[in-house]
């Protein structure tokens, strides 16, 4: 029998796993979660690691795309691990020379970053990531005209942001002072609320725009440095009582001070002026006495000097002071957020890291609690998902850095390193001048090319499970009948509801057939319909016409049409709600899409939820002869019985049901092909052809005319075909012909009537959104992404 | 050095009797209180620990006890005594178990801690199924409960 350790000596295992299995153990049991989660664990790690970590570790959150993440940390002593988030910011501040001053809040271990319009705040160690909303702006002065406003209005500007936690009652809250020359406030969000809350009490003075802030023993610290009368002043705001309080600033002025907490002491780093070069001192305050003494100073020596200061004027170099290690050594970071430490031993200063991209430096502590905000706040978990937000900063963690699409660009500029050095060796120079166009233009021509081919990679990946509906109709409206019915919550949140009017919530529904369960009728038409007000009213009651005709003379002849609105903005709905009053919705349904969605998508949602044994999709404009159904029925009726009786001779004259042999039957124009390419333009005809030689390419030769909307499948083809599209536009039907070859269901193109009614929805920009799919088609088939379903 | 001949024995579950020199004894944190405690009778029972188990860990205290006395050349007897901590802790499951909760009874502080750290080395990277049968852990999700805390953290242990 095995033997049980107990709780007690299962979490003395678990403190010694590793971060990740922490995470993932939390599905072992609720008991183990609530443990892996508890304060007391927490806090029993934190010593361990203490005691056992050997690296210190920074959290940086970057644009990967400019890191290399493997070649810019250079630390000799190999004390550093730095824990990269790769983070995604607006373009807009990419521009923003001043992006790099943005404030970088930690707490805890805990990330806060204050994006325009919101306030983000991440949890490195858990994945947690809470967003809050940053409510109203203050209406701004105009910087200019007001002097006394430095005017460095970088984000967050008007803001002065804090970050920290309650340390009474441990809740972690962000604060930010707004200081205008008639209302200076301050408010605060407490993360577990998530609204903004004005204090009744002011900030004692002004405090300038570029300066950050530290969390320290339960005070957010800010340091007003006036350059101009060399006056120095320190405002602390105690997140509990939520006081603010003027804190001892150090004896000497601090030029370019910086204000941080260095383990768990509020330090200030400034520049010396007086000395030659550069000189920091790094002033730390005994919390008991609020007196300062200098714990750190060095000279940035010449050869330090140049990594150190690039581009900044001397005017605004600083630093910013980070952690100290275990051999004491201290980091800290400059104006570019680049990681450098000064070795006491040695007392010389190196570079960590190189390179700019790197937005938010902040030390890592692992901090496994739980945040839990308020639900108003979005709030998700790890850093992939993050890519959804449509604005600020997404992060993703860098074990997964290297994303697929880059794989393209990355190869691209090897590709266009390794051709300069060649034109290089050639010698003469009217040569080079020749070659460098030449390899310009291929460089160019590569880019694009690689380029285009990774999109079309991704976007297929991106697709590869959108042939699995996201939301499944279930139940079908019906507007003959007023009963009221309860509704249900789903109900009202089903997206199919959403743009229905309120009074059909409350009709009766019928239940909506799925294209698994047996056929209870012979035949359906598949309407797809995208703002065909005009058109569908008169194909329609032709249609039914033919339909009702069939239906009286022949008792065994059942019968359904699916209008399927492809998020029409016109009155299709209307027309087509209308229709099904008339002809009962046993006869007639209608389903919405919502939104437009694109033909292929509409049709396949209608072949999903039709009944009939034979499904036919036909367009809404009426352009095939209705009554050439039964041509394709005909045809479906003969090839079904021959693939029957090859399949089980035995079975040759038994009856058997049509929806459950494969057969798809395609309506073709092809023999108006002559007479079109005499009468169309030549250019018509050219992207005609050259289309379908395109289409040879994707899916292979054997039907002439993959576009005609006119299209019979046997209910079993129907189901295997359609559960299985991936695309949602034009070049559905070239997906369907790669598909009946794929799964070797016959073909057959039969020639129909076709007659070309005005208002043809094709236009010249749906040839790229074709080539566009068929790209898109070949790239998923060909590299296994899409799988095949056997339905 | 004479209060370290003095020789205590330790009986195990199954009446045995193991006779270790009191220094080695007192590596047993909770003899060491008993004898504090002026408990000074010459054989102290241990209920809770077979013979086998016992037997182990009055081994690895046995050892502990003679690196700590030896003076000098620390360096190449930590080394020693790391790997024998090493070879020590190689053992199965259940056994490890076993000798982890003897070293919590009897609170050998150095036993449970390579132990403990044994275990989590050897499941750190397992399934939590896998986890849940070593620990004999009842799964009391169900199954939705299960995913949403599985799609929390999934994020972390993906490639």
């Amino acid at each position: 029998m095995m033997k049980e350790l107990g709780l007690d000596l299962e979490e003395e295992v678990l403190l010694r796993v590793p971060l990740e299995s922490i995470l993932k153990f939390k599905t072992v049991s609720k008991q183990w979660r609530s443990l892996l989660e508890s304060r007391s664990f927490s806090e029993r790690r934190r010593i361990i690691i203490q005691k056992t970590q050997k690296k210190m570790q920074f959290v940086a959150a970057a644009l990967l795309l400019n890191i290399n993440p493997e070649v810019v940390v250079k630390d000799d002593d190999e004390e550093v691990e730095m824990i990269y988030l790769d983070c995604d910011f607006p373009k807009v501040q990419e521009e923003d020379s001043g992006f790099s001053r943005r404030p970088s809040l930690s707490c805890d271990g805990l990330v806060c970053m204050p994006v325009p319009g919101w306030i983000n705040v991440l949890n490195p160690s858990t994945g947690e990531f809470l967003r809050f909303d940053s409510g109203r702006d203050p209406k701004m002065t105009d910087v200019l005209v007001d002097g006394s406003r430095r005017g460095f209005e970088v984000f967050p500007g008007y803001w002065r942001m804090g970050f920290g936690r309650d340390i009474v009652n441990g809740s972690y809250k962000v604060a930010r002072m707004c200081f205008e020359p008639n209302c200076s406030y301050c408010e605060i969000l407490d993360i577990n609320i998530g609204v903004w809350r004005k204090l009744k009490r002011k900030p004692l003075f002004y405090v300038g725009e570029r300066l950050k802030s530290a969390f320290v023993n339960g005070s957010i610290h800010w340091l007003e440095v006036d350059c101009y009368y060399h006056t120095q002043k320190i405002l602390a705001l105690d997140l509990h009582t939520e006081k603010f309080r003027s804190v001892k600033t150090p004896p000497l002025f601090c030029k370019s001070g910086q204000i941080a907490n260095l383990e768990d002491r509020l330090v200030v780093a400034a520049k010396d002026i007086g000395e030659p070069g550069f000189k920091f001192c790094i002033w730390s305050m005994d919390p008991r006495d609020e007196t300062w003494s200098i714990a750190y100073s060095f000279h940035l020596s010449s050869s330090t000097r140049s990594s150190f200061i690039s581009r900044c004027s001397h005017w605004w170099h600083w630093c910013m002071p980070l952690a100290v290690s275990k051999r004491g050594n201290f980091y800290f970071y400059d104006q570019e957020k680049k990681l450098h430490k000064y070795c006491s031993d040695t007392g010389l200063v190196r570079g960590v890291t190189y390179g700019g991209g790197i937005r938010i430096v902040a030390p890592f502590v692992e901090n496994l609690l739980p945040i839990r905000g308020s639900a108003s706040s979005g709030r998700t978990f790890g850093f992939r998902n993050l890519d959804e937000f449509e604005t600020s900063s997404c992060f993703r963690q860098i074990k997964s850095s290297v994303r697929k699409e880059w794989l393209g660009i990355t190869t691209t500029v090897v590709a266009v390193v390794a051709l300069h050095p060649c034109s290089l060796s050639q010698g003469a120079p009217a040569m080079e001048s020749l070659l460098t166009v030449a390899e310009l233009g291929l460089s160019l021509l590569l880019i694009v090319f690689w380029g285009f081919i990774s999109v079309v990679v991704v976007e297929a990946w991106r697709r590869r499970h959108s042939n699995v509906p996201v939301e499944t109709v279930t139940t079908l409206e019906d507007p003959t009948s007023l009963k009221q019915i309860q509704l249900s919550v789903e109900r009202i949140a089903s997206p199919l509801v959403a743009n229905v009017d309120f009074k059909q919530l409350f009709y009766h529904q019928v239940p909506c057939p799925h294209i698994s369960d047996p056929a209870d009728k012979y035949l359906s038409l598949i309407v797809p319909a995208f703002n065909e007000e005009q058109r569908l009213p008169a194909a329609l009651e032709e249609t039914m016409d033919y339909l009702q005709g069939r239906a009286s003379r022949d008792k065994n002849f059942s019968y359904e049409v699916v209008i399927v609105d492809d998020g029409s903005v016109d009155g299709t709905k209307r027309v087509a709600v209308d229709f099904v009053k008339k002809y009962t919705v046993d006869n007639i349904r209608f389903i919405p899409l919502g939104k437009n969605q694109g033909k292929g998508e509409a049709i396949r949602t209608g072949m999903m939820h039709s009944r009939g044994e034979l499904l036919l999709m036909l367009d809404a404009d009426g352009a095939t002869k209705i009554t050439d159904l039964e041509k394709l029925e005909n045809q479906i009726h003969a090839v079904a019985r021959e693939e029957n009786s090859i399949r089980d001779p035995a079975l040759k004259n038994v009856a058997f049901k049509i929806g459950d042999v494969q057969v798809s039957a395609f309506g073709s124009r092809a023999h108006l092909e002559e007479k079109a390419l005499a009468t169309r333009k030549w250019y018509r005809n050219f992207l005609m052809k050259g289309f379908h030689l395109v289409v040879l390419l994707a899916a292979g030769s054997g039907i002439r005319d993959t576009q005609c909307g006119f299209k019979m499948f046997t209910r079993a083809a129907a189901r295997r075909l359609f559960t299985n599209v991936h695309l949602k536009r034009w070049c559905f039907d070239v997906e369907l012909v790669f598909l009946c070859k794929r799964f070797n269901i016959p073909m057959l193109e039969i020639s129909v009537n076709w007659s070309e009614i005005p208002g043809s929805k094709v236009s010249l920009l749906s040839i790229p959104n074709m080539l566009w799919e068929l790209a898109l088609m070949s790239a998923g088939y060909r590299t296994g992404m899409w799988k095949i379903l056997h339905a | 050095m004479s209060e370290s001949n003095k020789k205590i024995s330790l009986i195990s579950s199954e009446g045995e009797a193991f006779e270790v020199s009191e220094a080695v004894a007192r590596e047993f944190e909770i003899v060491a209180h008993m004898l504090e405690d002026g408990c000074s009778g010459s054989s102290i029972p241990i209920t809770t620990v077979d013979s086998n188990i016992l037997g182990k860990v009055i081994e690895y205290c046995t050892k502990h006890v003679e690196v700590g006395n030896v003076e000098g050349n620390s360096e190449k007897a930590e080394k020693d005594l790391e790997e024998f901590d090493k070879r020590f802790i190689a053992v199965e499951m259940n056994t490890l178990f076993s000798l982890i909760l003897a070293a919590n009874y009897l609170n050998v502080k150095g036993l449970l801690n390579i132990g403990c750290q044994k275990v989590a080395d050897t499941i750190k990277d397992m399934k939590p199924e896998e986890v849940r049968s070593i620990f004999n852990i009842e799964n009391d999700y169900t199954p939705a409960e299960e995913e949403v805390v599985r799609k929390e953290n999934e994020w972390a242990f993906q490639p």
